[in-house]
């Protein structure tokens, strides 16, 4: 994969989480933000699937379950990933802030080449996505990411738009698989850097933290 | 990871179902707003219908999700970047494909499309989103049997618009179901290029002429069928002579990137400029003679 050329000055960071559901980026990606506000950094944090200019269209098609073909869920997600890109991060990133991402297009990749689309199509639409500074990968084993996830999948995690044949839960097993099955692919050709998830919170941070203190220093020339 | 193959056979079969077989005609108008193209389409499907034949019409814009979300947004004004925009269009393309579209045509039926992928170039090219770019997320278009390229000075386009407009709003107001509010989305440059920077500019013109409609007294709104009255009151339209100049230089490139997409995509062009009856009988020959092989 490639990424887009900055064409702006970065002065900033840009720090990105992965991970399938129920692999706890979403708590570190809290502990990171949190930790860098501590040393003085002003952050800026941006999630998957949150531009506010379309969140009505999301929040309609999620909340009754409305299918769309693969197609249409993939242009539409990348619809709202460079709105965001455009309107937050890279404003961010131009006055010197952290910008902290759950989720990049490495999420576009994997969730998009699930539903039957080639890498390569959608690489091509996030051919405009800039390059992150950091990009962590939560990896879980299937079974754990399954056993964290306490309620019941819902349509779209589940992968159930495909038309799988299991319950709900079943689905979500197999799609998790199949999702972190391309993730440690991403993570083998250097794209994303793996860390272990498989680990109580307490220890997983340290991780996140190593890398991120190694981009300060290489970056910034700060030590954290 | 046995299981992992489930995802991709089902994936696969989801994705298959876009490339479904084409059986039917497709015919595609193009031209930008005030062209005259809808009134045609409207036609050539009366006609069509009236030969017998199974005719399936669709409007841009107009799928049932995202379709009808990219509508909130024109009458909301919210505004997007031109790549989301374009992403935007292109997934409620994809949705009225499977749904609409592929359907139809895989059914042998007749398919009229007011605006097709020509629409996405020209005007996302002339956003400044890369053409390549907009060509390849419309990758699954059927190319279709017979294409349509209304060519009409912008100028004249956009008197029609403002005629377009206060005929609607005389309309509303005749039956007191009207609100002033609803001019602005039911004109035509506000509404398709809306959520854009030149999706301002349109719609501070719309903006103007449905305040300046609704102000007006009766008897004003008569005088406007008068052209000599249409052309004066134009000149106020744009609240600065700015604003003017970016509205005709957006829909100059956009016309510009029309006529070379279409031209290379062998269109019939058709002159905006004639009337309405000539232009009918025009395209009902071409019809017979491109899509029905008539003599």
């Amino acid at each position: 994969m490639k990424f887009a050329k900055d064409n702006f000055q970065r002065n900033g960071a840009l720090i990105i989480v992965e991970g399938v559901d129920g692999s706890g980026k979403s708590t570190q990606v809290q502990l990171i933000g949190r930790w860098l506000e501590s040393q003085g950094f002003s952050t800026v944090f941006t999630e998957w699937k949150s531009a506010l200019q379309l969140k009505p269209m999301f929040k309609k098609i999620w909340k009754e379950d409305i299918r769309i073909n693969p197609y249409v869920f993939s242009y539409a997600l990348a619809a709202d990933f460079y709105q965001r890109m455009e309107k937050i991060v890279i404003p961010a990133l131009k006055i010197g802030q952290i910008v902290i991402s759950d989720r990049w297009a490495f999420t576009g990749i994997i969730r998009d080449t699930s539903r039957g689309l080639d890498r390569e199509t959608v690489e091509n639409i996030y051919q405009y996505a800039i390059k992150p500074d950091v990009a962590l990968y939560y990896d879980v084993p299937p079974e754990v990411a399954v056993k964290r996830k306490t309620n019941v999948p819902r349509y779209y995690e589940s992968g159930s738009d495909l038309g799988l044949p299991y319950d709900r839960q079943k689905n979500f097993e197999v799609f998790e698989g199949k999702q972190i099955e391309t993730y440690r692919k991403l993570a083998g050709e250097g794209l994303i850097t793996l860390v272990d998830g498989n680990a109580p919170i307490t220890l997983v941070s340290p991780k996140s933290r190593n890398i991120v203190k190694n981009l300060f220093k290489k970056r910034f020339g700060v030590i954290i | 990871m046995e299981d992992t193959k489930i995802v991709d056979e089902y994936a696969k079969r989801a994705v298959e179902k876009l490339k479904m077989k084409k059986e039917g005609n497709l015919i595609v108008f193009e031209g930008i707003d005030g062209s005259g193209k809808t009134t045609q389409v409207r036609m050539l499907v009366e006609y069509l219908q009236s030969r017998g034949i199974d005719v399936v019409f669709t409007d841009w814009a107009s799928s049932a999700n995202i379709g009808k979300y990219i509508q909130t947004m024109r009458k909301d004004k919210i505004e997007v970047v031109p790549r989301t925009f374009s992403l935007l269009h292109a997934a409620e393309f994809a949705e009225r494909l499977e749904n609409l579209i592929l359907p139809a045509l895989s059914a042998g039926k007749t398919v009229v499309c007011d605006r097709y992928v020509y629409t996405a170039i020209a005007r996302d090219s002339a956003l400044g989103v890369d053409e390549d770019y907009v060509k390849e997320i419309y990758k699954l278009a059927p190319k279709e049997d017979l294409l349509l390229y209304f060519d009409v000075p912008p100028k004249m386009a956009l008197e029609r618009l403002i005629k377009r407009a206060i005929k609607e709003n005389t309309a509303k107001q005749t039956t007191k179901k009207g609100k002033k509010g609803k001019v602005a989305g039911t004109i035509s440059p506000a509404g398709t290029i809306a959520g854009t920077v030149a999706g301002t500019i349109a719609g501070t013109v719309a903006g103007t002429i449905a305040a300046k409609i609704g102000k007006l007294d009766e008897k004003e709104k008569a005088s406007w069928t008068d052209y000599a009255t249409m052309y004066g009151y134009m000149k106020d339209v744009f609240k600065t002579e700015k604003d003017e100049e970016a509205y005709y230089a957006f829909v100059a490139k956009v016309v510009e990137k029309y006529k070379t997409v279409t031209g290379e995509n062998n269109a019939v062009v058709i002159d905006g400029k004639i009337p309405a009856d000539f232009i009918k009988t025009q395209i009902m020959s071409v019809v017979n003679k491109k899509i029905f092989k008539a003599e």
